[in-house]
């Protein structure tokens, strides 16, 4: 029987770490997730995992249900994030994924029926979108995060970051004109050097 | 409309009730500028798809379920070590009984503290001289005693009450520290025989020993 998460996290209220464990169990590869995305570096995430969830296992007591309870792990990655970005003083870092090399991406995972040009444009997309997402404003970013990889409602983005329901909304759409911006700009940049490319060949 | 980016950010996400939705799209179909725009914010969701995060392998140690605690870890200290301290006693206690059923003897053997407690070196004539004033102390209580007796009146032994005359008790208890102090004395002797032989076995054998030798 699969128990919400409210029914565990009042048994591991009450003394049950097994429940917490299932909680750990059901949302660290989302807290990852987010937290990579803020980040940008895959050890650092991996250590706000483990804090994030250290901390919340800590904070149980004083979790009285008010939000869901993957909006308070939530914010208390993004906290820890903020703390980590300010402790570094730097902007989240960009990690491009690996090889785009056809040799490498021969031994990657790919989709099933995908062939090795849609996995190489796929990987190019995902850097492209990791250097856009880097470069925008904190806010903006965190937004997109929320809504796009984690399907969070206008209203639980506005209680994880305590501002109004109005402010998302705005935060969102200039995230996303950016976004389409440049984004656009580097299909424009990428098809005019496919087309030199072919000129010249 | 068109400026009302917050009704157009609803609508791409469908977080609109169903009159807003009404709305916006009679005003899509209306107006070209806001359909590029929602079209321009479709395309860039789809891009946003394209983020790969890489493979996640747990790092938390789940916590171990508790183990049930034993009986006995519940129980104080101070309970422990006193069925500890009552588990010796109990065992020394059956021990003595045991040698004692074994060799047949009394537990706490009459003949060896005696020995052991008379000091060493006393000669004859101390020894008698001690026998004397054992001898005047048992008197004077035998003879007390009866004067006492007459008001408490404890009953004695039936072998002493049989035996009315205090003078024969008293030559009974004479003859017994006779034969205590003679055997006594025989052992001493012995001892002493005993010693002599040592010492001189000790003689021969320093006489004979010619130092360590190479081996």
């Amino acid at each position: 029987m699969t128990r919400t998460d409210e029914e565990l996290v009042a048994r591991a209220t009450a003394g049950d770490q097994e429940s917490f464990n299932q909680l750990v169990t059901r949302w660290e590869r989302p807290i990852y997730a987010l937290a990579y995305r803020t980040l940008g570096r895959e050890e650092d995430a991996r250590d706000v995992v483990q804090e994030a969830f250290l901390r919340a296992y800590r904070g149980l007591k004083g979790f009285k249900g008010q939000a869901k309870f993957s909006s308070w792990l939530y914010r208390i990655t993004l906290n820890l994030c903020r703390d980590w970005i300010r402790r570094e003083r730097r902007a989240p870092l960009v990690q491009v994924p690996e090889g785009t090399d056809p040799v490498d991406l021969a031994d990657a995972q790919s989709a099933p029926g995908e062939s090795v040009e849609d996995l190489v444009s796929r990987r190019e997309m995902s850097a492209a979108v990791a250097r856009a997402m880097a470069e925008l404003p904190d806010e903006q970013r965190t937004a997109i995060l929320l809504k796009e990889y984690h399907g969070l409602t206008f209203q639980e983005i506005a209680d994880t970051l305590d501002c109004p329901l109005s402010t998302v909304k705005t935060r969102l759409y200039q995230g996303l004109s950016v976004l389409r911006r440049r984004l656009e700009r580097r299909q424009a940049e990428e098809a005019s050097l496919r087309r030199a490319t072919w000129e010249s060949s | 409309m068109c400026d009302e980016r917050e009704r157009l950010i609803g609508y791409v996400y469908d977080e609109v009730d169903d009159g807003e939705r009404q709305r916006v799209s009679a005003h899509l179909a209306s107006c070209e500028v806001c359909r590029e725009e929602i079209s321009g914010l479709r395309t860039v969701r789809e891009d946003l798809l394209a983020w790969d995060v890489p493979v996640y392998e747990s790092v938390w140690k789940p916590f171990a379920p508790a183990r049930p605690v034993p009986w006995w870890r519940e129980v104080p200290a101070w309970a422990m070590a006193a069925a500890a301290s009552l588990t010796f006693l109990v065992g020394a206690a059956g021990g003595v009984v045991t040698h004692a059923l074994v060799t047949g003897e009394p537990a706490m053997a009459a003949g060896t503290p005696v020995v052991q407690t008379v000091p060493a070196g006393l000669s004859d004539a101390e020894l008698s001289a001690i026998e004397r004033r054992v001898m005047q102390r048992l008197r004077a209580d035998l003879l007390a005693q009866p004067a006492a007796q007459s008001t408490a009146a404890p009953a004695l032994p039936a072998d002493l009450a049989r035996t009315s005359d205090l003078s024969a008790l008293e030559g009974r208890v004479v003859d017994f520290l006779d034969r205590a102090l003679v055997s006594f004395s025989n052992d001493m002797g012995s001892t002493h025989d005993r010693l002599d032989d040592v010492e001189q076995k000790i003689k021969t054998l320093s006489a004979g020993y010619q130092g360590p030798g190479n081996y």
